[in-house]
Formats: structure tokens, C-alpha cells, sequence
């Protein structure tokens, strides 16, 4: 079995404490060996990666992800696209996510039925480069909800699956499941720069619950769901919808409810993409004053103070989302911890545990994933720089020195700068 | 606002995918990667390399305005910068180290004169204090 053990590095294991030096061995596709002083492990591996006192830490996770965004302006290029070309940067935008240190990926749509199961199966045979993913079928939403662009006198060509009722929705879900979805999303809620608004909540209680039936129907699928208001949120907690997106306006009593329940619910804001859309998408049109008129600072605002909120409260709240847009385009995954410290008070060991540890955990493989520890899976970089120090450190992909995967490099060093790569003879 | 991390981080990004809509060649770096070299250059050896951090990151979403540059710090006005080429490098670098000595990013003003004030492309302030 090929070992790689990675020696003179800064160990940031992702449990809450702090880097420490040592020496961690890789045996297959796991972590066989944690030490803490040098010399303790064996040299005797296949490959030797002499960190020069690089950070190694645990890859990191979006929770909202767009393979099939392609970083286009508006809604309708990705309904548009013909599914040749559309595959094509579906795969190129899952291999970005990896080159910029993202390990666990969690689908938050596709914008056809099938892009993101293809793209998760050719990256599971290791045709094509990309993290561990949780794929997903497009949006499901009502008719008028959120996706539905369909002129009434145009087919459709829109990017969701629009349904009317329970036996459209359960027909729906039993369609992507066949073609083998891990996630089902639904558009609970609606979105400011759309006719349906953030605070809407248009889908009906029987057409949620029996998504949720239907879905958890099939073992392993999960159920997550677009829902900024604070109604939305609440079904969410109602129905048992696991991963909740955005939650900009969760009042009280939906905080509440998920403090209670917060061993069930992923919170996911998606931050970037209201963040930006005020204060970076006047080049496409939206200026701060049109974002205002839109609503969105007044979103940020609740956004900002709702997860500050379920910080204090315990609530998981991951990092990712929405990256694939024009104003918030793929490759800059990373600014999300950025905002966890800046905008919603996180320490940076939180944001970093919220992009591993809690990544490990909506993956599904909480004792697998996240954690620089014996037996975890073998998925870790290497950073040139202490992120507990500097956040945006994540936001260089030149700072990344090294990309590790199931045990296999998707990056390698280039020595020699402060490192060196030895392979045993 | 929370307290911030102490010292203070400052950050000078500079967008390494400008020109996105260019043509060039597969190893032929961006005018964006050059800008970031040039910069990276006058910052060297000089006092401003221990207080500034120069980060090369994928877009700084000004992509018909080519190229782009931010300074950024907690608690600071971040400012970002478009249709920068190598010969404002300089005055960014001089920029920088009011930015540097302001107490909340306020070197508007100090643009003007260095020609920088109409390539501002955006003002973001820092998040309001908390209750």
C-alpha cells in the first residue's frame, strides 16, 4: 500500500486546537499516523513531503454549491445552455473547487437533471479531477416560485423543475431519484432580484411533505431547501429538511426551533452572493443604489445578525454558496471564511472548524471526514502561511502548496521554495 | 464591531485571472499576474512589506474593467481599484501606505492626486459595530 508521510509541518487538526508540529503518515487513502515530534514515525514511506513548516490541515467543504452555474449575469443562460457544452463547464467548475482546496462539495442544484450525477460519477472513477460530492437535480419550485422563468406562452426552458401539487412533486422527486440524486432541493422561499421575494413562501405544506416522503423514501438522500424567510425556515424544522439555505430573515421563534433541533439542520447563508450582489455587481448593471431598491442590504443586515445569532446559539452554520454567478465567480470559494470572521464575528478556528469539521459532518461521514486524525480519510492541504493568522490566506491558490485527495495528489510541491519531495527508492 | 484581530492585517489583492476575455498564450502570464509581480516588487524589502500582504486571488468581480486591485483591512473601508495597468503600480504602492496610516481606510482623497481617484471603482465600508 503507497504511504506519503508529510513531515515538518504545522498540524491544524480541526478539533479547536492550535497548530502544532509534527508528522502525519498516510497509508492508502487514510491517515494512518498523527505524531507530534518528529522522528516518532517511520521514514521508511514511499514519498516523503518535507513541509518546510507549512500549515497541513483537513481540505475544506462549500455546502452550496454550482457545478452548473457558469458564472453567467442572470438566471437564464444556465436553462438556456445546450447540455453538451454545460457538462463541459460543469466538470471544468467542479475541477476548480479542488484546485482551490475544496475536498467535500454539497450540491445545492444542478441546473439539468443529470449534470451534477455525471459529474459526481466520472469523479468517483477518477475520470475527471474534482471533490467528493453530494450531487443534486435542479430546484424544484411551484408555479410563480422561485425558477420559474417560463413565459406563459413560451415552453419551458426555464432551470428548475416547476410542479403544482403533491402528485406533480411526487413525480418529480421520483424522476430525479432515478437518475440518482443524493439531494433534493427545494425552493421554499423566494429571492429578491425575482418576482417571488426573499420573505414569499409559496410552496404549500402538502407539496413539502411530500418531497420529504418521497425523498427520504430512497436511503441516504437528504432534502435541503432554499428558504430565506422566516416561514420557510420553520417548515424546514416542520418537515425535517435537513440543509436550510440562506435563513436571512429566521425570526425568534425559528431560531428557537432550530436550537432545539440543531443536531438535525445544516444552516448554509450563502453570504456571497447578497454580499456582492451590494457591493460588487455594478458592472452588470445592479449598483448599490438598484441593490438597495432590490432589498438586499436590507437582507444583509438580517442576514449579518441571524447568524450571529445561531453563532451564539450553537447552531451549525457552514461556509459556501452562492459561487457561479458573474459577481461571484467560481474560484473565489474562499472568501466565505472571509466573511465568517469579518462580517459575522467568527474566530478564524471557528470558520476553519465550519469549513472541516462541520464539512465532514454534512458530508455524512462525520468520524471520515474533517479531521487531521488516525484513520480519517486521507483528504488535506498544505498551506504556505498560518490561516488562523491571516484567513484570506485561502483566497491564493498560489499559497496552496499541496492538494491531497483520497490519498492520491491532485497537487504536488514544486520544490524546491521551503520543501522538498523525496520518493523512497 | 468586534475587536479585531490583532495586529491588524492589511491586504492588497490583485485579480490574477485579468484579463479574463484576452487571448494569450498557455504559459504567457496575465497582465493581472504581471501587475501582481510589479507590485509584489515595489512592496519588497521596504517597511511596507511587513505591514502589507500582496494576495493574488482569482477575480475581484471587475471584469470588463480590467485590471482590478483592492486594499482591504478589518474594520477599514475596502477599496477596490479598476482599469489599473503597470504604470499606476507605483502610486498604488504610495496609496497603500496612507491607507495603511488611516484609521478607517479615509484616502479618498489622497487618490486625486496620484491619478488613482477615478479608477475607484467601489467604497465598501466596514460592517457596523454590534449592539
Amino acid at each position: 500500500m503507497p504511504t506519503t508521510l508529510f513531515t515538518n509541518v504545522q498540524i491544524l487538526d480541526s478539533t479547536g486546537e492550535k497548530p502544532y508540529a509534527g508528522e502525519v503518515l498516510v497509508q492508502g487513502n487514510r491517515i494512518a499516523e498523527v505524531a507530534r515530534q518528529a522522528g516518532t514515525i517511520s521514514h521508511e514511506a514511499h514519498r516523503i513531503v518535507d513541509g518546510g513548516g507549512a500549515t497541513l490541515m483537513s481540505g475544506l467543504c462549500d455546502a452550496h454549491t454550482h457545478f452548473s452555474w457558469i458564472n453567467q449575469a442572470g438566471l437564464d443562460p444556465i436553462g438556456l445552455m445546450p447540455v453538451e457544452e454545460h457538462i463541459l463547464e460543469a466538470a471544468d467548475n467542479a475541477r476548480t473547487y479542488l484546485d482551490c482546496g475544496y475536498t467535500m462539495c454539497v450540491g445545492a442544484a444542478a441546473a439539468k437533471p443529470r449534470l451534477d450525477v455525471v459529474v459526481r460519477d466520472y469523479i468517483n472513477k477518477g475520470r475527471i479531477a474534482g471533490p467528493r460530492y453530494l450531487a443534486n437535480g435542479p430546484e424544484i419550485a411551484t408555479i410563480g416560485g422561485l425558477g420559474d422563468l417560463n413565459p406563459s406562452h413560451v415552453g419551458a426552458y426555464t432551470f428548475v423543475e416547476v410542479v403544482n401539487g403533491p402528485y406533480e412533486m411526487r413525480a418529480c422527486v421520483r424522476r430525479l431519484l432515478k437518475e440518482g440524486v443524493d439531494l433534493i432541493k427545494l425552493n421554499l422561499s423566494g429571492e429578491e432580484i425575482t418576482k417571488c421575494k426573499a420573505e414569499d413562501t409559496p410552496m404549500a405544506e402538502d407539496e413539502i411533505a411530500e418531497a420529504v416522503r418521497e425523498a427520504h423514501r430512497k436511503k441516504g438522500v437528504r432534502i435541503c431547501a432554499h428558504a430565506r424567510s422566516a416561514e420557510s425556515v420553520k417548515l424546514c424544522v416542520k418537515y425535517g429538511i435537513e440543509i436550510i439555505y440562506h435563513a436571512s430573515f429566521a425570526d425568534e421563534e425559528a431560531l428557537d426551533l432550530l436550537e432545539a433541533n440543531k443536531d438535525k439542520h445544516f444552516v448554509a447563508p450563502g453570504l456571497a452572493w447578497v454580499y456582492q450582489t451590494c457591493y460588487a455587481a455594478a458592472d452588470w448593471g445592479i449598483t448599490e443604489e438598484v441593490a438597495r431598491n432590490m432589498g438586499y442590504f436590507r437582507e444583509l443586515e438580517a442576514a449579518i445578525e441571524t447568524m450571529k445569532a445561531m453563532r451564539r446559539r450553537g447552531i451549525r452554520v457552514l461556509p459556501g454558496g452562492d459561487y457561479g454567478f458573474a459577481w461571484t465567480p467560481h474560484g473565489t470559494y474562499a472568501k466565505d471564511l472571509e466573511y465568517f470572521v469579518e462580517l459575522l464575528g467568527f474566530t478564524p478556528m471557528e470558520a476553519i472548524q465550519s469549513a472541516t469539521l462541520l464539512g465532514g459532518e454534512i458530508m455524512g461521514r462525520p468520524g471520515e471526514l474533517g479531521l487531521v486524525r488516525n484513520g480519517y480519510l486521507a483528504d488535506l492541504i498544505l498551506l504556505d502561511g498560518d490561516p488562523l493568522q491571516d484567513i484570506t490566506l485561502f483566497q491564493d491558490r498560489s499559497r496552496i502548496l499541496a492538494i491531497m485527495k483520497d490519498g492520491s495528489f491532485h497537487k504536488e510541491m514544486t520544490p524546491p521554495v521551503r520543501a522538498q519531495v523525496s520518493v523512497a527508492a | 464591531m468586534d475587536a479585531p484581530p490583532v495586529p491588524v492585517r492589511h491586504i492588497l489583492a490583485v485579480c490574477r485571472t485579468c484579463h479574463r476575455y484576452a487571448a494569450r498564450g498557455a504559459d504567457e502570464p496575465t497582465p493581472g499576474e504581471r501587475l501582481a509581480d510589479r507590485l509584489e516588487a515595489l512592496i519588497a524589502g521596504t517597511g511596507l512589506a511587513e505591514r502589507l500582504t500582496l494576495r493574488r486571488v482569482e477575480c475581484l468581480s471587475g471584469c470588463r474593467y480590467p485590471c482590478n486591485v483592492s486594499l482591504s483591512a478589518f474594520g477599514k473601508t475596502r477599496l477596490r481599484f479598476n482599469g489599473v495597468g503597470l504604470e499606476q503600480a507605483e502610486p498604488l504602492v504610495l496609496l497603500a501606505r496612507r491607507y495603511l496610516d488611516s484609521t478607517r481606510g479615509e484616502v479618498g482623497g489622497d487618490a486625486g492626486p496620484l491619478g488613482l481617484e477615478a479608477r475607484i471603482a467601489s467604497a465598501v465600508p466596514p460592517p457596523a459595530a454590534t449592539n
